[in-house]
């Protein structure tokens, strides 16, 4: 399983370019909320940043995702995990801002459990 | 003991929801005839419902309260929502099935949030003011499957908690690790096994931290699983097949003026017993003094179905049966038929206990003989001892001076008594309350004598080796595959469970001495040897729930037959408390007295809760009582695990479980 500091460098430029794509002004999503690469982007990056809080190896499968206010959203998400069983989903509730860096996870999609 | 109500501030916000109140839902008027709760029956082996967790107004004289409810209908083609006609009952609805059903359930959730529950002042709790909420169904058999890409529904699983979009999102900063947190809904697919027991099991909201606010409030309902003809001889025992059944849910709910349902109980809102000068006790007591004076009072309700006081007429020949479910958070129910003529208690006969079936004991027989007519070893009860979450079927008939069954004489009538009682001196005084006026009735005269007791054809025996269980939910128990670190008991070996409060932590000062209030709950484990020696390195001490460490692991049988485990449960605190665990039941082997009243055990018993007593002097920490400084009273149990999964057990009192006192326990498929 991969840990957080994994991610080698064309990994991470690679999610960088994806974030950007989610995050850019008048990109697909953001009238909607983030788009799925945008959470996982956020989670991957919020990961990185607290170690130990986020799981590894966890893909975000689907959103429906709501403002809460201005550049705040609340989401749904379901998932999947790289060490989880055998087909298992997993559910959130998860809390993502637009902010100038691009979107960040504010809560959830940490897991630990199978 | 459970702590006072510390937010009267929480009153103010309920309020709000009072004046959002519409139509009356199903509180009764007091000294109306008891009437039995709504059904829903399964159709082609399925029971497919929408059940809509939501405010309802509900009338508890003298008071218009607002309750939380389940909202139940068979669930409609589109949409989230009941229609108007759908059954929303304060007091509990049914859900009949049959061995072999499967029970699907989407659950919404459109609570309200709760801003009275203690707990979301807890560090990391703070969302529990959203009101999540989720289903537990008490004592079944069945699997606590997650869901998957093929089947993305849930079983009996604990670990999803579904919330109201509309209350908001969790707080910046939650981080809920080990559960599935859901907006709006979750779906349930629950498949009864065909070697189910027939039975009284219930369904209830499970979410850690507030389950106990959300059942005051009235979310509770009760499943029966086949019919008491399935292990009761009628015709053939000279017994009518149509011999009367009643279901008697019973809650509590304690509300302030000007009508404020208090999700968050106060166990010292009634003295234990009625003051000289305030009324009797109907179905409600009215709050200690201090409270208010006269009808400006609050009142603590003890329904029944969701009626005060109600009449109750047995009126066939032979009597009637009664499936009595303590559906209240926290209080322990000390059931007794009080004979209005000669003013004694009057036998009862068990016919099942926690849904399964009694099977005769032979050499033990405690119902009165009559002739050779008795079965041997029927077991027959002038007091029914019933800690939350309790089920208790009993046989209920007019008897004579020598508790035969008997023609009634004109008049004769009992009360139905919740009689009371203190959980220990560190504990709780559940108050005397009246539940019911029952009335016999002269059913006629039978052609054949009455039979002495009931012929039981129990279950419990046979489900101690749950092995039909084991087979038919092998492919969900294989979901949950073995993993390296979930070992084995050794043979010999048994599992100790430990029980205590943990004393809140003051920055300064003296410490107090005994938990609970103000501290919280929780449990802790070691493993003994074959000599009932504790293992090195085994032990873990008392602590509050947590999702993400599990306390115990253990694998399966050899192709997941069923594997049986010794457990001993030793109370370290000043109280009572209520063992539980989910998927499975269990047999006890030791003797088990609490409050005079003696826990039925046997081969023929089964239970899935079990009272263990308070224990004597104090003891703040395991060394403590290793050291001698108080005297518990362990409770031994056989436990019998087929089903694999992820589960827990707790204890019942929800007060306590809410508190911490819960453990997270694995079992897994067999290597």
């Amino acid at each position: 399983m991969r840990g957080p500091h994994a991610i080698g460098r064309a990994g991470a430029a690679v999610l960088v370019f994806i974030g950007w794509l989610a995050g850019s002004p008048g990109r697909a999503g953001e009238a909607s909320g983030p788009s799925l690469a945008a959470i996982q982007v956020a989670y991957e990056s919020a990961k990185s940043e607290a170690g130990g809080v986020h799981d590894d190896g966890l893909v975000i499968r689907a959103a429906d995702c709501q403002q809460d206010r201005p550049g705040a959203y609340s989401c749904q998400i379901t998932f999947t995990a790289s060490g989880g069983a055998a087909g298992r989903l997993y559910f959130d509730v998860i809390g993502i801002d637009r902010r100038p860096a691009g979107w960040t996870l504010v809560s959830g999609l940490c897991k630990r459990h199978d | 003991m459970l702590d006072r109500l510390f937010h009267r501030g929480v009153v103010a916000a309920v309020i709000l929801f009072v004046s959002l109140a519409g139509a009356p839902g199903g509180g009764a008027a007091a000294t109306a005839e008891l009437a039995e709760p709504p059904v829903f029956a399964s159709i082609n082996h399925v029971l497919d419902l929408l059940i809509v967790a939501r405010p309802e107004p509900v009338d508890l004289d003298p008071f218009r309260v607002t309750g939380w409810v389940y909202d139940i209908c068979r669930r409609p083609a589109r949409g989230n929502s009941c229609p108007a006609r759908s059954v929303s009952h304060y007091g509990g609805t049914r859900l009949q099935l049959a061995k072999g059903d499967t029970l699907k359930i989407r659950l919404v959730n459109k609570l309200p949030p709760d801003v009275g529950s203690k707990h979301q002042y807890d560090p990391g709790f703070e969302y529990l003011v959203l009101n999540p909420t989720n289903l537990h169904t008490h004592g079944m058999l069945v699997s606590p499957h997650f869901p998957t890409l093929t089947n993305p529904t849930y079983g009996d699983n604990v670990f999803v908690f579904t919330l109201n979009r509309a209350n908001g999102p969790p707080p910046a900063g939650s981080y809920l690790h080990g559960l599935d947190l859901r907006y709006g809904f979750t779906d349930y697919e629950i498949k009864i096994p065909r070697s189910h027991p027939s039975g009284l099991f219930w369904f209830h909201p499970h979410a850690y931290g507030i389950s106990s606010n959300q059942i005051s409030a009235g979310m509770a309902g009760i499943i029966t699983v086949g019919q008491p003809s399935d292990y009761i001889c009628t015709t053939a025992c000279g017994v009518p097949a149509n011999l009367p059944v009643r279901h008697l849910i019973l809650k509590d709910t304690q509300v302030v003026p000007p009508g404020v349902l208090q999700d968050q109980e106060d166990p010292l809102f009634c003295d234990l017993r009625r003051a000289p000068q305030d009324p009797a006790r109907r179905g409600a007591c009215l709050a200690a003094a201090g409270t208010g004076t006269g009808r400006d009072r609050g009142r603590w309700f003890f329904t029944v179905n969701g009626q005060q006081y109600p009449n109750v007429t047995v009126r066939a020949p032979l009597g009637e049966i009664w499936r009595i479910t303590n559906a209240s958070a926290s209080i322990t129910y000390k059931l007794q038929l009080r004979d209005r003529l000669t003013n004694r208690n009057m036998l009862m006969q068990i016919v099942a206990i926690d849904g399964v079936s009694v099977t005769p004991d032979d050499g033990k027989p405690s119902c009165p003989r009559s002739g050779s007519q008795a079965p041997t070893g029927a077991l027959c009860v002038r007091e029914l001892m019933m800690f939350p979450s309790s089920r208790v079927e009993v046989w209920v008939t007019y008897r004579d001076a020598d508790d035969l069954p008997a023609r009634p004489p004109a008049g004769a009538r009992a009360v139905l008594r919740q009689a009371g009682m203190q959980t220990g001196p560190g504990g709780d005084a559940w108050p005397q309350v009246d539940l019911a006026a029952v009335r016999f009735a002269d059913g006629g005269v039978r052609s054949s004598p009455m039979p002495p007791a009931l012929a039981v054809n129990g279950e419990a025996r046979a489900l101690a080796e749950p092995v039909q269980i084991a087979k038919e939910l092998a492919a969900d128990s294989r979901a949950f595959p073995a993993a390296p670190a979930c070992k084995p008991l050794p043979a010999g070996h048994s599992r100790r469970i430990f029980f205590n409060s943990i004393p809140a932590k003051i920055e300064s000062g003296p410490q107090p001495a005994e938990g609970g209030e103000g501290g919280r709950f929780g449990l802790g484990y070691e493993e003994l040897d074959e000599n009932g020696k504790p293992v090195p390195g085994t032990f873990v001490d008392v602590s509050v729930f947590d999702f993400t460490t599990p306390q115990l692991c253990l694998p399966l049988g050899p192709h997941n037959t069923p594997v049986k485990e010794r457990w001993q449960l030793v109370n370290l605190s000043a109280e009572d408390h209520n063992f539980h665990i989910h998927q499975t039941k269990f047999r006890l082997l030791s003797q088990d007295v609490v409050d005079g009243d003696t826990v039925p055990k046997g081969d023929g018993v089964l239970h899935d809760n079990v009272p263990v007593g308070h224990a004597d002097g104090t003891c703040n920490a395991v060394a403590d009582w290793r050291a001698g400084k108080c005297r518990a009273h362990p409770v031994w149990v056989e436990i019998p695990f087929s089903i694999a999964g992820n589960y827990v057990y707790h204890c019942h009192i929800l007060e306590h479980e809410d508190g911490g006192m819960m453990a997270h326990i694995r079992v897994r498929a067999s290597p």
